[in-house]
This record gives C-alpha cells, structure tokens and sequence, in this order.
C-alpha cells in the first residue's frame, strides 16, 4: 500500500531520542508479512535534508529503524550489525537498543562500538562501524539510530524501501536544497499511484506500508523496476532540457556532440576510400569498417593481454577519431565515435544515439532522465531508415545488430530540430539459437560417448563468445563448458576442444568429446536411454512455488538439437514411443521427433523455442509450467532388450 | 655484424634497463632472471615457478623482529598470472609494516615499480567478527602479468609482540628453486628448529656485526597440490617450525612443553571467569531443579552455548587471540567467541563448585604434532568439565590426573550436550589445568553415534506416478548437520528439502517438510510427503521402469578426475535406509538387480531387495569409517565407489501381465 503523507503527520518524529514501543509492538510473536522470516522491520526511517556549500552538496541522512526478532534464525541475523562507509559518507552518532519483551532495555554502549578501516589502497577507503546488539534473544526488539553523510557530490540521490526483512512500515523523506540555477528532480519506481507534492519546506515524503524482503529470483526484473525506488538528482537549470521537450533537447544535444566527436579527419577519408574500395555497397563497406573497427585499434575494455594494468593507465586520452585511428586504441565510445567518423566519410547521414540498457532499468518516454537512454552507439541513415551499430560496446556484437539489453525499447538520435525517438525492436526466438549437434555411442555398461558440436546464433552467440572472452586460459574456458555440462551430469568428461570463429564475422562453433559413464540405466536385459543427452537430469528452471517479482527473460531464443546414439549390436528397440506434443499456448514450442535407423541409430531431433520476454508475476504458475512439461518431456526413454541375433544394416 | 660493434649496444640495453628500476631496487631483484630454468622444473612444466623465497629476521636485544620478506615468482604462462601475488600478514597492536616494495619485471620491456597506492591494506577478520586487530597488507599484479614476467617483492615488518614461534613454508603449489630462512641475534637469544614432512635442513652459521646469524635454506622443491579429500595440508608439504629462544628480558614468550602451556594459560582463564551476583542469580534460577549434578552442568552448558557468537580479536600481537573477555562482561552482553563462551561456562559452572578446564584445539582438517609444543597448532577452545566417574556418555575421555571429564563445544550451537563435533575429534588439545594440564587425545566417537535412518514409503501407480513419504531421523553429527541447515540464517531448509526430493524426481511435488528438533536426546527428524510424476518411466504401458534407491543415489566418486597422488581421509557416513514400494496390480517382477553386499576395512554397503506379494523392501545400508585409505589402496577405494554407484543406480522392469 503507498501512501503520500504530510510533512505535518511527521514533524515531531525525530524530537525523541527513542520513541515508545507499543503494546502491540512488544506481544507481537509472529511475522505479519511473511512467515518465513525470522525478523521483521516494525519501521525504517529515512531522511536527507541536503544544502549547498562551496565546496559542493551536503547534508545527512538520518536513520530510526525498529525490527522485531521472533526466533533463533532472526537472532543470528541481526546479532553482528555492519555499516559500511566510505570517505565523504561517514557514519556517525550510531546509538542502538536491545528492548526485551517486558520492557527492560539494554543500551548499545559506546565502548562496543568498533569503526575500523575495512580497506585502504591509495587515497580509497572503506571503513565500517561494527558492534552487536547487547544481550539478544527471540522475542526482542532492536531499535538503532545513527546519520550517514550524503557527500559533497550528492548530485543524484537513491533511496530503496526493501530490506532483508519484510517490512511493515518504511517511510523516506527528501528535501533538496534550492539554489539558483540548479533545478531537482524526483522521480519514482514502482510507486504506482504516487502523486509528487512537496510540503512548504519543499520536502517530498514518502511513507509505505507492507512490503516483502529484498529477493534473490531468477530472471528478475532491474533493481530499479524491481522494487519501489526514489531517485533525486539536480540539474543545471541552463542546460537541463524542459519537461515538455525534454528528449527534443536530448537529439538536439546529441546532434551537437556528434558534430565534433564523429568528425572524419584526412587521414580517416583517405583510409576508408582504400579500404572499402573492394565492397560495391554502402552497406558492403560499411560492415568493412565495422569489423576493422572491432578488430584493429584494441578496444581498452577488451585488452587484457594487449596492455597490463600499469600500461593501461599510461595510456593517452582520446579526444577526436584521428586519436582513436592513429594510436589503434580506444574506449568503446572512442571506436564507435571512429567508425561513425568513417562512415561519414562515406557520405552517409550519421549521428550520435543511445539506447536503453535493460540490466539498469526498463525505458519510457514519460522518464525525463538521462540515464534512462545513456547507453551510447552510433546511428546511419540509408534506405530512409536509421540502423544503429555499436561496434565499441563488443568485439563480437554482429554488425546488424545492438545488443539484448538495448533491444524491444528505444534510441534516441542526434537531430538538430525535432526528438528522434526510433523503436528498437526485439528480434524473435529465431534469431538466437543454440544448436547442439552430438554424434555418440552408448555401450552395454551404459557408457555414452562421441563428439558434440556447438553452434550458437544472435544474442546466444554474443553471450557465449563474451563468457568465453572473460576467461583468459584455455582451462578456464574449457572448464566454463565443462561446469555447464556437471551441473546435470557429474561424472561427465569433456576434452580435445576446438572453439572456432571468435570474431563478429561468423558465429562461434564449439565442439568436444564427450563421454559419460553410467548415462543409460542398464539391467541384465535393457537398456534405458533418454535420447535428449543435454537435458539429461537438468532441473526445471524454476522450482520456487511463489514468485515475489515480475519476470524479465533476457531476449527470445531456440534450442535445437540433433543427437545420433548408435545403440550395441546386441540389442533391439523394445519400446519407441516418441515424446507427446504440447501446445505452449503462444509463448513457444516444443517438438521432439525420434526415430531409429536401420543401423541401430537413435536419431532425435529437438526444437524450443520460448518468445516471451517480460510477464507479470502472476502469470509465473504457467510459465512454470510450461518448464516442468518440458522438461518431463526432455526425460522420454527409449528401451532396447538385449536379442541374440544381429541386426543388419540396410 | 661483428661482435665489435654489437657489444656497446648491449650493454647500454643493459644499462638502460637496470636504470629503470631506480636505485631504490636490490641488488637481487636486478639479477633474479635465472638463464634457464632448472630439468625438475622443466619437467613438471608449471605455470609458475618461485625463483626464490625468503625471510630474515634480525632480532634486537629488547625482542624486536625486524623481518624481511622477499620473493620473485616466474610467471611463464597466462594460466599462471594469478599467482603473482603476495599478502603480508600483520596485527596492528603490535606490528608495523616499515617497508614494502613489489616489481614486475617483464622478459622485454618496461620494469613496473609499484608506488605505495598499488599496495592494499585490509582488515583480516572472520564472519561473526566485529573488531580484530588482524590486518594484511597485500599487491596483486595479475594485471600487469604476460609470459615470462617476473614479479618480486620486499617487505620489512617490524614486530614487538610476545609470540616466539614461527612456521616457514618450503612447499607450495608451485616448485621452489630456493627457499630460505634465516635469524640474526645477539647473546642471550637462540633458534632451534624443527622440520616436518621432510628431512631436517642443516643450520649455517655465519656472523654479524656481535650477532649470530643461523640460516637454513632448502632449494629444488617440486610443488604439490592437494587432491580432494587428501589428508591435512600440514601433513603433505614440506614445513618447519622455528622456536625463538627469548632472552630474559624479553616480553617474548616461549612454551618449551605442553605443560608449560598449561601453566602459563590457566590463570588467564581463571582470572577472566568473573562471577557476578548476577550471574549466580541467573545460575540459580537456571539449576534450581536439576536433580543432579549432570543435570546442572547440562543446564548451564546449554546457556553458554545460546550465548550469541560474536567475535572481538583485539590486541592480536600482544596475545589477545588466546585470552577471553571476562565472563561477566559476555554474561552482560550475551556473545562472544569460543573462549569467551567457554569462559563464561566455567564462571557458571564455579558457583556450583564443579571445575571447567579450557580445552584448546584445532577445529577442521590439521594433524597436531606433538613433538612441538605450540598454541599456533590451535584456533579453537572448548570446555572439558569434571563429571563423575559413572557418567555414561561417549563424550568423556578418562585424564590421568583429572579424572573423568565431559568435552562440550559451547560454540557448536547444533551439536547436542553429551556429543562431540566432528571437526574436532580424532584430535588432541591442550587442556588448561594449572600443572595437572597438558596435551589430552579427543576420542573418535564410535560410527554408530552418528546415524542417518531413513524409512520410505511409496505407492506406485500403473503410469509411472508414485505418491510416498519419507521419514528421515538423523542422530549424533548427522543430526547437527540437518539442524545447521533448519536454523542456518541463511539457508531455507523447506526449500532444500525440496530441492532435495526434486533432484532425483524432477517435476515432483512436495508437501510442506515437518521436522521435529530434539537436542535433549540429538535426534532431528524429518518427514515429507512427495508426489513424483516420472517416478517410473512408463513404457507404453507395458512396462515401468524405476529406481529402488529412491533418495541419495551416488553417481560420482567424490576423489576427482586426476590421477590420484595422495592418500584419502575419509568422512564417516552411517546410513540405515529401508523402502518400501507398493507395487501396482496387473504387473510383475520382469528384471530385479541383485542383492550388493561390499565388505572392505573402510566402508561397507549393503543392497538387498525383497518381495512379498505385491510390496518391495529395499534395504540399503552404507557405513564408511573416518579413516586414512593409503594411496596404494586407492584402487579398492576406487572399486567401492564404482560398485556402490552402480548398486545405487540399478533399475528395477516391471512388465504388465
């Protein structure tokens, strides 16, 4: 439940040192929001009253929170306490209370009270205050107090509601400081129904009621859609765009920008005249550049093993695209400001953009903040129509193509009059695929074994060729696939890896030997085999019955997999039914088609494909479903009983 | 080109290079690029080799160390880079890091000289700890690594604690091409060493400026790596422990025998465990109906154990890592550390009038070598308590001059009153007792005070669905295992129950788990009812094919895919199991594994499957002792595993009449 409430209701909260526990605060014995917690915030008070000096923002935050323990399990959590600070942002004035249930009161004492430096390297620190609730049992409250500084570049403000507990009642007060010239902004997630006012001091108050734990759920939502969330941030009344034509001001600054950081130099012309002159198209010698551009200057988020740290750092800064070209290094905004410098010196309309980036937040055009499209790349006009390429963001990002979490929201574009808004669309399941091909044998102990080849397309190709880049030896890459693989399979054993086509240019092929003792269950007349070897013993994706948080799946994809098994001589399908079809109603398929060769060869062929990319939580129990049929479908066992005669190839 | 000309051009190569390195680099540094590599290291072809590891400590007439520590790893190949590390270890009470440099040092190119913002200084404290005076002082340049870098290393430590005992290293996982160490001391001071897993090194003696100077190096050290499940690192690398012989007017202390521990640490103890009225108060209203003296003593023990663990490591140099906060002070706040808790039973239990003596251990994998008398070989305290000589329970040990007496882990909140955590049985302690202390064995407690029992009970459908329960009761250590993991903050137990059940039948559903704690008698129940879908894979309706070892099927050895170099210490596992499966009408027995029996000096299994009309018993049973399987024997060991995972794993054909 949310509520705005007034500055009035609150003005003498914080006039008592420690206010009074209710009687039902003290005979509460159990949870209220969820009984599976061992603890439970009674109230958590937050608020940030923030001014100007000259030497930049300041202002604390001043905290009151109130918790219930019920039981051994809440004890352990809230015995030792850790709050972490750093330089700017110290705590202090921490004073904390254990209250037993019949009123006694045990005071945090000064002494008990540790502020050590956690960590320090060069002008960094990280210091904590650390101490325990005195004399904590089940049953107690705890109540602490103490005031964090905002620091002196307090320009943008966050403040969550959710805890590790749930919480029955988190209020949150901010008041930002006014001062000529700069302007502040709240904006809110996940607050539905908040209507903005600020009280005559100009402070916005927020107070909600009920609210669950922080939680950890796969495919979950950005944090800042994930749970309620305040951000306040001051902008320069100068140059801050106007509400009403806040993204019109946005192209406009963007196209003023590219005017200087996309500038061809001679040098860049002459370059791209010689080496596009091969490619007939615009596009030919536009994809030219782009792989020239992920290949040939390194990319400073990509070289490890090209430069070391200390080498890094001595680096130039790159303040043109002449630098980027001619010191063949550059940030990822340096190399998309240089191939954006080349493609217009191909005489193509190019301009400065950015998109979403899903991982930090979901995008609306309602949002009048910049880092809502902040995610920069670059935007070409042929055939009337903007194509966006990022080459900087990765060395492997295909050139059609910007990557998952920019996809299914909005670029913005350079222009000097107008907003130029373009959707970006989310290609379908069919454009990333995970192929798995596997030629194998299994033997009369059960054993399987042969060869797997990997080929992955679109976002799976990008994922699986970043997850592969982040790892620098040849063991840990190989040993990526290989804890893949044990997860499901812990006896499995995988070697002569070959991984082919790292770049942007083709999509990866990865291939292995593959053998797994004890695969098929065997007894003294059968074997069981379950044809689909990379489903074999894998959990559903979900198996949590209740779901707190929507659900956000990165991107649509499709699993296809041909698996041959060449079954012994000796034995003879005794039991061959192939797997039921399903119907996934609309948010994907599933087939499976199974058949035997005159060899004595299972082939099996299997496709899923899953379409969906954000549903609301309560649509969570289909969705689980849907895994956990696929999955038993992926379980489907054949049975061959031994024979005494030999079967013939045709 | 003659050498004539190519000679100057070299040696300003050279010069240049050095230069580099500014004139703050030692000599040794400068020159530690080795022109090969030795044929061992060669041979074991490792990713990085120590060129070379040092420490000399020169000790001051008033018992300051100054230690230098030096080091340069070859890093030959990315697999490697990692290592290129170092962390200097230090308590801030007490110690002072004077100095610390680090280079790296590239086959060609540019020496990096790391400035003093390259270096971390971090707090070196443990997960309930809530000041420490622990803190590392570390730099780590795997950033800065390609093939064939050097990376080096100097630090100076000035130290003024009390501890006189060190221990030095002279294996790692990488090998060692020379390895030494070495102490600088006056009259009235000397060094004795003492050298483990390996063959004593020969001291030499050479001389300083009215000092004496004993090194002992050890050179071409292959490395060695621990295999999964192999015994205690201390007891599979090479390593010695250095005695420092204090002057007399040294604050250094030095235990030459268990019984001088004994001595020295007892009044600490006895000195901190503070009554209070209010403390005999509480110990009163606690005992007030204990019928008898093990009663009281199980009262006031169960207290000291609920006592939050909350640990405050102040003053680490100057011993405060063996000295507890007084008992009143940790009655007041209700936490504290093992010793705190342990000296806070032993003030509980002196209003009584029954004796505790602090009993120091090591908690976890480590072998205590008696031959060398040192509270470093510990990190733990617990309680040994005077009981009667009738009392009966199995964790007692029988003292010569202490008589009978009780051990309890007042911080091993899971492990009931009367048994012993594992993680420190099969040990020895030093028990704090005045003269009548010193070094005490703590029993192995026998397999079977340790049990799982496992009852299961299922319906099997025509289709391959069954619907059953399982009743699990775990006693002993097995117990306190299940009731770490339902009262652990941070583990959800109903979802690992189901997590559990589902691992084995995926799609199942599972029932709310009902579990039944009962630390009295260390017995943790456990009953959930499940519903597999696919318990049986259903053929065409012909035939169903299921697994009888319903739950805990092993499908992998846990000793790991290498070839196995080390012997195995093994954990002990007691596992009683029946299942009873009501067959589905219309179907019978087409193919039954056969009965397993496995009979080997470390473990036991048993399978045995039996009919009666249309119900199936499976009886399962697994014993496997704690003991050492010496690395010649590791195939038999490997031959259980298999045989038991193939039992585990067989299938039961039905097929419908």
């Amino acid at each position: 439940m949310v509520c705005l409430v007034s500055f009035l209701a609150f003005s003498s909260l914080f006039s008592a040192r420690w206010r009074e526990i209710t009687p039902e605060e003290f005979s509460q014995k159990e949870p209220k929001i969820d009984p599976d917690f061992g603890a439970e915030v009674i109230f958590s008070e937050a608020t940030l009253e923030q001014s100007l000096g000259e030497s930049g923002t300041s202002g604390s935050f001043q905290y009151y929170n109130r918790i219930k323990v019920f039981n051994e399990q809440g004890v352990e959590q809230m015995t030792k306490m850790e709050l972490v600070y750093s330089k700017g942002r110290e705590i202090r004035r921490v004073e904390g209370r254990t209250v037993k249930p019949d009123g006694t009161v045990i005071k945090l004492e000064n002494e008990s009270i540790f502020d050590q430096e956690v960590v320090r390297k060069g002008r960094t620190n990280v210091r904590a205050v650390t101490f325990a609730f005195p004399n904590l049992e089940a049953g107690d409250i705890v109540e602490l107090q103490y005031s964090q500084r905002a620091g002196k570049n307090a320009w943008v403000v966050e403040m969550d509601f959710l805890s590790e507990f749930p919480s029955q009642r988190v209020y949150r007060k901010l008041q930002p400081f006014t001062e000529y010239g700069i302007g502040s902004k709240i904006l809110t997630f996940q607050l539905p129904g908040v209507e903005l006012k600020q009280d005559r001091r100009g402070a916005y108050e927020f107070e909600l009621t009920n609210l669950p734990a922080k939680t950890d759920e796969p495919y979950s939502m950005p944090e800042l859609n994930a749970g309620p969330y305040v951000v306040l941030y001051y902008y320069n009344t100068g140059f801050e765009p106007k509400i009403k034509q806040y993204w019109q001001d946005r192209s406009k600054e963007l196209y003023k920008e590219g005017r200087s950081d996309l500038k061809p130099s001679k040098d860049i012309a002459n370059f791209v005249q010689e080496y596009t002159a091969k490619a007939s198209t615009s596009v030919g010698k536009l994809k030219l550049l782009y792989e020239w551009c992920q290949s040939e200057p390194t990319n400073l988020s990509y070289s490890y093993g090209v430069y070391t740290d200390t080498e890094r750092e001595a680096l130039a800064e790159n303040y043109s695209p002449q630098h980027t070209f001619s010191r063949k290094y550059g940030t990822p905004e340096d190399i998309n400001g240089l191939f954006g410098a080349m493609a217009k010196s191909l005489g193509l309309e190019v301009q400065l953009a950015s998109t979403n980036d899903i991982r930090d937040m979901f995008f609306n055009e309602g949002m009048k903040a910049f880092f809502a499209l902040d995610d920069p790349c670059v935007a070409i006009k042929f055939d009337d129509e903007w194509h966006f390429y990022n080459p900087g963001e990765s060395p492997f990002l295909a050139f059609d193509s910007l990557p998952w979490w920019a996809c299914a929201s909005s670029a913005l574009v350079g222009n000097s009059k107008e907003k130029t808004l373009i959707p970006v669309p989310m290609p379908p399941a069919s454009y990333s695929i995970e192929e798995r091909k596997g030629v194998f044998t299994i033997d009369e102990n059960g054993t399987l074994s042969g060869t797997v080849t990997l080929d992955m397309f679109g976002f799976k190709d990008l994922d699986m060729k970043e997850s592969l880049a982040s790892r620098h030896t040849e063991e840990d890459e190989q040993g990526f696939i290989i804890k893949e693989l044990k997860q499901n399979l812990a006896n499995v054993e995988a070697s002569n890896f070959t991984f082919k086509n790292r770049s942007s240019r083709n999509t990866i092929t990865i291939s292995y030997d593959l053998e797994i003792p004890e695969y098929a269950d065997v007894t003294g007349k059968r074997i069981f085999l379950q044809p689909a070897v990379f489903q074999k013993n894998a959990d559903p994706i979900f198996t949590e019955e209740k779901r707190v948080g929507d659900l956000l799946f990165p991107y649509p994809w499709t699993e296809k997999d041909s698996i041959s098994i060449q079954i012994p001589e000796n034995f003879a399908l005794e039991e061959g039914s192939a797997p039921q079809p399903i119907d996934l109603g609309g948010i994907g398929t599933y087939e499976a088609k199974l058949g035997m060769t005159k060899s004595n060869k299972v082939k099996y062929n299997r496709t899923f494909a899953f379409n969906l990319r954000i549903a609301e939580k309560k649509f969570y129990d289909p969705i689980m479903k849907v895994f956990t049929i696929v999955n038993q479908l992926d379980q489907h066992t054949l049975t061959f009983k031994r024979i005494e005669t030999e079967q013939e190839d045709s | 080109m003659n050498l004539h000309c190519q000679l100057p051009v070299l040696l300003f190569f050279i010069v240049a290079t050095t230069s580099l390195l500014g004139r703050g680099t030692p000599d040794w540094v400068k020159n530690i690029r080795p022109a090969e590599l030795p044929q061992f290291v060669l041979d074991e072809d490792p990713d990085a080799v120590i060129l070379r590891e040092g420490k000399e400590t020169v000790i001051s007439a008033s018992g300051v160390f100054r230690t230098t520590i030096t080091g340069a790893i070859l890093v030959r190949r990315v697999e490697g880079y990692s290592a290129a590390r170092i962390a200097v270890p230090y308590s801030n009470d007490t110690d002072k890091v004077i100095s610390f440099q680090a280079w790296t040092l590239p086959k060609k190119g540019k020496p990096i000289v790391y400035e003093k913002k390259d270096f971390v200084d971090s707090v070196s404290s443990d997960y309930k700890s809530i000041a420490t005076s622990a803190r590392v002082r570390s730099i780590y340049a795997r950033g800065d690594m390609k093939d064939d870098t050097i990376f080096a290393y100097e630090a100076v430590v000035e130290d003024k604690g009390i501890s006189s005992q060190e221990v030095w290293f002279f294996q790692t996982p990488y090998p060692i091409l020379k390895s030494s160490i070495s102490y600088e001391f006056g009259a009235g001071w000397d060094v004795e060493a003492k050298f483990f897993n390996m063959a004593p090194i020969p001291s030499v003696e050479s001389s300083g400026k009215r000092s004496k100077i004993l090194t002992w190096t050890a050179t071409s050290i292959p490395g060695v790596e621990r295999q999964p499940l192999s015994p205690a690192a201390n007891e599979l690398i090479r390593w010695a422990a250095f005695n420092i012989l204090p002057s007399e007017n040294s604050n250094r202390q030095l235990h030459h025998s268990w019984d001088e521990i004994s001595l020295k640490h007892t009044p600490i103890y006895e000195s901190l465990a503070v009554v209070t009225p209010a403390m005999e108060e509480k110990v009163n209203e606690l005992t007030k109906e204990s019928p008898d003296q093990l009663t009281t003593i199980k009262t006031l023990s169960e207290f000291a154990q609920s006592i939050n663990y909350i640990s405050v490591a102040l003053d680490l140099g100057k011993g405060g890592g063996y000295k507890p906060r007084p008992a009143n002070e940790v009655f007041d706040t209700k936490y504290g550390d093992c010793k705190d808790k342990t000296n806070l039973l032993q003030g509980l239990l002196k209003v009584k009038g029954i004796e505790l003596y602090p009993l120091i251990v090591h908690s976890g994998q480590a072998k205590i070598f008696e031959n060398w008398p040192s509270v470093s070989q510990f990190n733990h305290c617990v309680a040994a308590i005077k009981v009667a000589e009738n009392t009966n329970l199995p964790a007692t040990i029988e003292h010569h001059k202490l008589g009978k007496l009780l051990i309890f882990d007042p911080t091993s909140t899971f492990t009931p009153f009367g048994d012993i955590p594992y993680s420190i049985q099969d040990s020895k302690g030093i028990i704090l007792a005045g003269v009548a202390g010193g070094l005490v064995n703590i029993p192995r407690l026998p397999l079977d005070k340790s049990l799982v029992k496992l009852e299961i009970e299922l319906e099997l459908m025509s289709n391959g669905k069954a619907f059953g329960v399982i009743n699990e009761n775990s006693s002993g250590q097995a117990g306190k295992r299940e009731r770490q993991y339902a009262f652990t903050s941070d583990s959800d137990y109903t979802q690992m129950t189901k997590d559990w059940i589902a691992s084995y039948h995926p799609g199942a559903e599972i029932g709310e788990p009902d579990r039944n704690d009962d630390m009295s008698t260390g017995n943790f129940s456990l009953r959930v009812e499940f519903g597999a879908p696919s318990f049986a894979k259903n053929m065409r309706n012909v035939l169903l094919i299921f697994k009888p070892v319903v739950i805990n099927r092993v499908n992998n050895h846990p000793f790991g895919d290498e070839e196995r170099e080390q012997a195995v210490d093994l954990f002990s596992y007691n596992l009683q199991e029946t299942t009873t499966i009501h067959l589905p009408v219309g179907f019978e027995i087409s193919e039954l594994p056969e009965d397993v029996s496995l009979r080997e000096t470390f473990a036991s299994y048993d399978l045995k499957i039996t009919l009666s009309e249309n119900t199936m018993t499976v009886n399962r049973s697994i014993q496997v002792h704690p003991v050492r399987v010496p690395l010649e024997d590791y195939p038999t060991l490997e031959a259980f595993y298999k045989a038991r995972i193939k039992a585990d794993q067989s299938a039961v054909v039905l097929e419908r009449l």
